[in-house]
């Protein structure tokens, strides 16, 4: 059965008896008698033949296993070959990537709705970005316009937004093709991968060639290495400025040691209070919020589920959350928050709300807001962030530059092409910022941050 | 947006209703003389400040005076022609476009009723003195004889 892999668990034991007879076709010829081919026939616990198993010993996690899941199913090939060659012919290296996952991850009886949702998401899209920079660009009137990263490279759309797009975001996507682009931005993309995957501590991979780890317990490193630019979210939740270019303060006679993987100076700043406390990313940013639910919202604005009042917020309905939590019936979610968030809130013995988080699996007591402050009928239009950010990086001035005599790399197309885009800022700030006001699709206005950059 | 980076304690009354910043006008001086508000920006607009600078250490090289003389005749710019930290100008006209069509800077009704609660928190500090505690919305208290106006 070459370029066939078995569709689902439930098949191996039926298909066997076959798999065996095509096996015997595999009969070494003399010629084949120098090849390197496997000595024992290997197995899944329900016997479904995988002879990837008998050279390969790495191990991925446990929801998948290799002795229930075996190799071939994620990485197709030929788990019937017996030697490398033919054995390796038509594989794929990283199941995760978008463009097999229809097929790897997303299979009838593995996460079919997950890739779907996956697909049309915002963070493989791209679609919130494109088009807020045409809209800010004055290439379009409409804010909400759905052109995906696909859309733009099948249809070969040209303007100077989307020249910037292709340079300087384009490689913040997860159709992106891992280890494809140079450098840091190497590990960047990869689908599936680019969020769910956990590479095992380097002193538990001394050959280096230890299986990586699929989680749903995605590490913040994940998300910060995209998280990083524009709003500067991922870095300033962990208490981090983006400082000017200069690398000051000096140290040790050299540039400032607080550098990131992009040649970008931060400062250290008051973190958010979530990060101290030791909160990450997904135990606030429910399945949904990242990864959609199949309907094509135009931004991140519109498709989130949880509020600083989702948690922090009357008895009543926390109540709710946890009992969600308990049931995990929440299913039918629709955007208008009518159905509660899965979030991980929980009662415990002495009838207090609790939030336990993900990744620690600590539990964090969940204050309401101050009465006298934030529930005053006067702050009623306020959103929480416009009093309790209390710092927030601000870029003035911000103005880019094409300079058309020189090359750039296209990261969608992965090729330089003519003209190099550089940012340019007058200053940064951190402090005091300005605040504003934003109608809601619900026509109430609301007292929000006005952020620059 | 949320800018992830929250701190438990929030803004004090005065970081809003004293601020120039989080008003959205800039950096700068902010005063009320005879119940009217008048703002003097800390900066120039970029195009000022370089042309002037500019002009200025060519002036002087040249023995032809200083930036006190020079800047009632130096040409303004068309654009931009405000500090870079500036949302919005004291009689509320927006100096800026943003990213979203419903998000805009406050307006001068807007402006006003968050100074005068500012002109009040001199001697009312916060929530637990009587006059902030009942203070209702649309319902401001009239300017007492402290409030000079």
């Amino acid at each position: 059965m070459p370029g066939k892999f078995l569709p689902t668990l439930s098949y191996g034991l039926l298909l066997t008896t076959t798999i065996i007879t095509c096996t015997c076709l595999f009969i070494p010829s003399p010629a084949d008698s120098t090849r390197n081919r496997v000595d024992k026939v290997t197995t899944t616990i329900n016997g479904r033949i995988d002879l990837c198993l008998s050279c390969h010993d790495e191990r991925p996690d446990k929801a998948h296993a290799r002795e229930i899941l075996g190799c071939a199913i994620c990485h197709r090939g030929n788990p019937l070959a017996g030697d490398p060659l033919r054995a390796h012919r038509g594989m794929i290296l990283n199941p995760g990537e978008l463009q097999y996952a229809g097929e790897t991850c997303g299979q009838t009886g593995c996460h079919p709705r997950e890739v779907k949702w996956v697909k049309n998401s915002l963070m493989t899209t791209n679609r919130g970005i494109i088009s807020t920079l045409r809209y800010y660009w004055g290439e379009t009137n409409d804010h909400n316009e759905s052109i995906s990263v696909a859309k733009i490279r099948t249809d070969h759309m040209e303007s100077s937004a989307l020249d910037y797009y292709r340079k300087m975001c384009g490689s913040c996507h997860l159709s992106m093709k891992r280890h494809t682009l140079p450098g840091f931005l190497a590990e960047k993309g990869g689908g599936c991968t680019a969020c769910h995957l956990h590479k095992p501590p380097a002193d538990q991979d001394k050959k280096g060639i230890a299986h990586i780890q699929i989680t749903r317990n995605i590490p913040m490193s994940n998300c910060l290495k995209c998280h990083n630019r524009s709003g500067r979210i991922g870095l300033s939740y962990q208490g981090r400025f983006e400082s000017e270019g200069y690398g000051t303060p000096y140290q040790d006679g050299e540039l400032s040691h607080l550098e990131l993987i992009d040649g970008r100076f931060f400062r250290r700043m008051q973190p958010d209070i979530h990060y101290e406390k030791g909160l990450i990313c997904i135990d606030c940013h429910t399945q949904k919020e990242v990864m959609g639910n199949g309907t094509s919202y135009p931004h991140l604005e519109d498709q989130l589920q949880v509020r600083c009042t989702t948690c922090h917020t009357n008895n009543g309905y926390l109540e709710i959350l946890a009992r969600q939590r308990a049931t995990r019936t929440n299913r039918s979610w629709t955007p208008n928050m009518a159905a509660p968030p899965l979030l991980n809130i929980k009662k415990t013995k002495e009838n207090l709300f609790v939030l336990e988080g993900k990744g620690n699996k600590r539990a964090y007591s969940l204050r309401p807001p101050d009465s006298a402050t934030c529930k005053n009928p006067v702050h009623g239009r306020l959103t929480c962030q416009a009093c309790h950010s209390r710092w927030v990086p601000q870029c003035y001035g911000c103005h880019v530059r094409d300079n058309r005599g020189q090359y750039q790399l296209d990261k969608l197309d992965n090729v330089k092409t003519l003209g190099r885009w550089r940012e340019y800022r007058s200053f940064m700030r951190f402090e005091s910022p300005a605040l504003g006001v934003l109608r809601g699709k619900d026509a109430r206005e609301r007292i929000v941050l006005l952020v620059p950059g | 947006m949320d800018p992830h980076s929250t701190s438990a304690k929030g803004r004090t009354c005065h970081d809003c209703h004293q601020n120039p910043r989080a008003l959205g006008l800039g950096a700068g001086n902010l005063w009320n003389d005879n119940g009217t508000w008048h703002f003097s920006a800390a900066g120039m607009a970029p195009e000022v400040a370089v042309s002037e600078t500019l002009s200025l250490l060519s002036r002087q090289a040249r023995g032809l005076g200083t930036l006190n003389n020079m800047s009632q005749n130096t040409p303004k710019p068309s654009s931009p022609n405000h500090p870079l930290d500036a949302f919005v100008d004291i009689d509320g006209n927006a100096l800026v476009h943003t990213s979203r069509k419903d998000l805009r800077p406050f307006n001068k009704k807007e402006i006003d009723r968050i100074l005068y609660v500012g002109i009040c928190l001199t001697c009312h500090r916060d929530f637990k003195d009587p006059v902030m505690k009942n203070w209702r919305p649309g319902h401001a208290p009239r300017p007492c004889k402290n409030a000079r106006f």
